[in-house]
C-alpha cells in the first residue's frame, strides 16, 4: 500500500461555535478559494443551535448550491463535538478544517494541498503573524508548556485551520473542547503531523482578548489531554505517584513526631499536626485505591483499546 | 475455525534491528523446519527508523510463511508483541525477542513440553549474559517479588521466549508491560505452566533498548495485578484486607482517646483521627464493590479463561451452551 498521492474529493468541514460574525461572508470566499484547487468538494457547516440566524441564511444559499451541507445541531456543543459530528457526514477524501473567521490568507491554502501529498496531516501555523506581540507571546507560551507536558511541540496550536486525510478524521474521537488538541490525538493513532507556514489574514488581527475564565478551562484541557494520552493505560502510574508522595509525607511527618514525642518530650497525641500528617496518609491510601480501580476498568475493556495501530500487513 | 491453521506461529517484536533480521529469520528456520509443523513467523515493526522493514518484507516477497507487520509509529515491545499475537493465526504462539539474544533452536523442546499438557512453557535464563548490575539484580528482584505477591514462582518473568496456547493466549489483555505478569496471571486461571531452561546470548548488533528505571513501574503493575487477580479470586476480598489495615488503626487510637478521657488533657485530636482512619476503610471498602461492578461488566475476565484451560469429558465448553440456550 503505497501512499496516495492524490487529493481527490476535498471536504471542508467548518465549526460555527464562537467568533461567527463573518461566516456569510467568509463561506463565498472559502468557497472560490477550494474551487480554485480544481477538484471535487463539498462544504459542511456544523453549526450549534445558538447561531439559529446564521443557519437560517446558510440554508438559503443551500437551496441553489448542492455542494453546501448543513448540519444543525440540537443545542450547544463544544467545537470537538461538533467537528466529530461533522466528520460522521464526511464523504471527500481529504478533510479540510477551516475556521468561521478568517486565519490565514487563502490564497496560500494550496501549500497545505501540496503538503498533503507526502503526510496525513497538515497543520497550518500563521507566519508572519501580523497580530500583537502579546498574542503571540501567549501562543508562544502555550507552545513551550504543551511541550514540556507532552514531548511534543506544535508552534501554532491556536490556529485551527487543519488538513488530513478523511481516514485519520474518522478515526479520531474529538470531545468536549479536544479540537485544540487535535495533532496530538492524530499523533496518538500514530500519524505524524506536518507544520506548514501560512500568512495571517488580517482579518484575524483586531479581536478583543480572551476572558480570564478561558485560560483557566484551556489548562484543564491540556492536563486532560496529558493524562489521556500519557496514563490513558496506566492509570497507577499517575494515581500512584500521586498517591505514593502523599504517604511519604504523612509518615515522615508521623515520624517526626514519634521521634519528639520520645526523645523530646513533646507530647503527641494532642497536636493537630497529627490530624495532617494522618490526612495526608488517608489522602495517599485513597489515591492509590482509585490508581487501582482504573486499571480494573482498563483490564477488563483492554480488548476494545488496542494499544498498537497497524498501518499494513504482508502475506 | 481456519482449516488451514498452522500449529505455530512466532511473534517477533523488531525495532531497528536490520542487522538482525535475515540472520534471526535463517536461524528460526533452521530450528523449526525438522520439526515438521505447518508454522510461520511474524515480525512486527514497531516504527524503525532504520531499513528493518525492507529487510523484512524483502524476505517475506520469496517466504509467504513470513508475514511482515508495520505499526504507524513506534508503540514499544508489548504493544508490538500484542499486534503479533492478534494476527497470528496459529494454534500455538511462541514470543521471542528480536536481537537475537532468545535462541529459536529452543522452541522445538518448548513446543514437546506444551505438547506434555501445559498451557504456557516459559524459557529461563539459567546462564544470562547480561550487565550484572544494571539487568541481572534488578530483574532478579522483580522475580522473587512478582513470586512472592503473586504465588507463581516463576524464575525469570523477562524472558520474552515463550510458548502459548493460542486460544488462552488471545483472551488475554497485553498492554503495559503486563508481558511479564502473563504466567502469573494465566496461572490464576488455572492454567498449567511450565518452566525450561533454554539459551541465552549476549548481544551481537546494536544498544540493549531496556534500563533501570523500570523497577518502580514492576512495583506498582505488581499492585496491579495483585488487585486483579485477587478480584478474580475473591471478589473485594483484597479491597476489604486494606480496608482491614485502617480500621484497626481507628479502634486503636479509639481506644487510646477513651483512656485518656478519664486523664486530664482531653483534645479533640485522637478522636478526630480515629474518625478519619475509619472512614477511610469505609472508603476503601465501597472502591472494593465498585471494582467489582466493574469486573463484572467488563469483557476479560480471569476467571472466565477456566473454561479453556479445564479438561472436559463428555461436556460442550461453556460458551457453545450459552450460544445454544438464546437459540430455543
Amino acid at each position: 500500500m503505497s501512499r496516495d498521492n492524490s487529493i481527490g474529493k476535498i471536504s471542508v468541514v467548518v465549526p460555527v461555535c464562537e467568533r461567527v460574525e463573518h461566516t456569510l461572508k467568509n463561506y463565498h470566499e472559502y468557497r472560490s478559494a477550494v474551487e480554485a484547487l480544481g477538484q471535487d468538494f463539498e462544504f459542511i457547516y456544523a453549526i450549534n443551535s445558538q447561531f439559529s440566524d446564521i443557519a437560517d441564511a446558510l440554508r438559503d444559499i443551500a437551496k441553489e448550491d448542492n455542494q453546501l451541507k448543513l448540519l444543525e445541531l440540537s443545542r450547544n456543543y463544544g467545537e470537538g463535538t461538533v467537528l466529530q459530528a461533522a466528520f460522521d457526514h464526511v464523504t471527500g477524501d481529504s478533510t479540510l478544517i477551516l475556521p468561521p473567521y478568517k486565519q490565514v490568507e487563502l490564497d496560500e491554502l494550496p501549500k497545505m494541498f501540496e503538503a498533503l501529498k507526502t503526510a496525513d496531516v497538515v497543520l497550518a501555523t500563521r507566519w508572519p503573524r501580523l497580530d500583537s506581540k502579546f498574542k503571540q507571546t501567549q501562543t508562544r507560551i502555550f507552545s513551550n508548556l504543551m511541550e514540556r507536558l507532552t514531548n511534543q511541540k506544535y508552534a501554532d496550536a491556536g490556529c485551527h485551520v487543519r488538513l488530513m486525510r478523511t481516514k485519520v478524521a474518522k478515526e479520531l474521537n474529538l470531545y468536549g473542547d479536544q479540537h485544540r488538541f487535535l495533532p496530538l490525538l492524530a499523533y496518538e493513532l500514530g500519524y505524524i503531523p506536518v507544520e506548514i507556514k501560512l500568512k495571517q489574514s488580517h482579518e484575524n488581527v483586531a479581536r478583543s482578548q480572551h476572558k480570564p475564565g478561558v485560560y483557566l478551562r484551556r489548562m484543564l484541557d491540556l492536563l486532560t489531554i496529558v493524562f489521556l494520552t500519557k496514563f490513558n493505560k496506566k492509570p497507577l502510574r499517575f494515581f500512584g505517584i500521586l498517591g505514593a508522595s502523599a504517604m511519604v509525607i504523612g509518615f515522615l511527618g508521623l515520624i517526626y513526631m514519634t521521634y519528639e514525642r520520645f526523645f523530646l518530650d513533646v507530647s503527641m497525641a494532642d497536636r493537630p499536626l497529627l490530624v495532617l500528617m494522618s490526612l495526608f496518609l488517608v489522602l495517599g491510601i485513597q489515591l492509590i485505591g482509585i490508581g487501582l480501580i482504573g486499571e480494573t476498568i482498563i483490564f477488563t475493556h483492554a480488548e476494545q483499546n488496542k494499544e498498537y495501530r497497524i498501518k499494513q500487513i504482508i502475506n | 475455525m481456519l482449516i488451514d491453521q498452522p500449529q505455530l506461529s512466532i511473534v517477533v517484536p523488531l525495532y531497528n534491528e536490520e542487522d538482525s533480521v535475515s540472520l534471526l529469520y535463517q536461524k528460526i528456520c533452521e530450528a523449526v523446519d525438522p520439526m515438521e509443523i505447518t508454522y510461520e513467523i511474524l515480525f512486527v515493526n514497531d516504527g524503525s527508523q532504520d531499513r528493518t522493514f525492507e529487510v523484512a518484507s524483502g524476505i517475506a516477497q520469496s517466504d509467504p510463511k513470513l508475514r511482515v507487520i508495520e505499526l504507524r509509529k513506534n508503540y514499544g515491545q508489548t504493544p508490538a508483541m500484542a499486534a503479533g499475537i492478534d494476527t497470528a493465526r496459529g494454534k500455538v504462539l511462541a514470543t521471542m525477542d528480536g536481537d537475537l539474544q532468545n535462541d529459536p533452536s529452543d522452541i522445538p523442546m518448548m513446543f514437546a513440553k506444551l505438547h506434555e499438557g501445559y498451557d504456557i512453557v516459559v524459557g529461563w535464563r539459567h546462564k544470562r549474559q547480561d550487565k550484572l548490575i544494571t539487568r541481572k539484580i534488578p530483574s532478579m528482584i522483580a522475580n522473587w517479588l512478582i513470586g512472592k505477591v503473586t504465588g507463581v514462582p516463576i524464575k525469570d518473568n523477562g524472558c520474552s521466549l515463550k510458548l502459548y496456547r493460542a486460544e488462552l493466549m488471545k483472551q488475554m489483555p497485553f498492554y503495559n508491560e503486563m508481558h511479564r505478569f502473563i504466567p502469573a496471571l494465566l496461572s490464576v486461571s488455572g492454567s498449567k505452566v511450565a518452566q525450561v531452561k533454554v539459551k541465552h546470548h549476549a548481544r551481537q548488533f546494536g544498544e540493549s533498548k531496556y534500563g533501570l528505571s523500570r523497577i518502580y513501574k514492576v512495583l506498582l503493575d505488581l499492585l496491579t495485578i495483585k488487585t486483579i487477580g485477587s478480584v478474580a479470586h475473591h471478589p473485594s476480598m483484597w479491597f476489604a484486607k486494606l480496608a482491614a489495615v485502617p480500621l484497626i488503626l481507628s479502634l486503636i487510637i479509639a481506644l487510646i482517646s477513651i483512656y485518656h478521657l478519664f486523664g486530664e488533657d482531653r483534645s479533640v485530636v485522637l478522636p478526630t483521627i480515629s474518625v478519619l482512619f475509619m472512614f477511610t476503610s469505609f472508603f476503601l471498602i465501597s472502591l472494593g464493590i465498585l471494582g467489582e461492578q466493574i469486573y463484572k461488566h467488563g469483557s476479560i475476565q480471569v476467571s472466565k479463561l477456566s473454561t479453556i484451560t479445564s479438561r472436559m469429558t463428555n461436556l460442550r465448553p461453556i460458551d457453545q451452551q450459552a450460544s445454544g440456550k438464546e437459540e430455543t
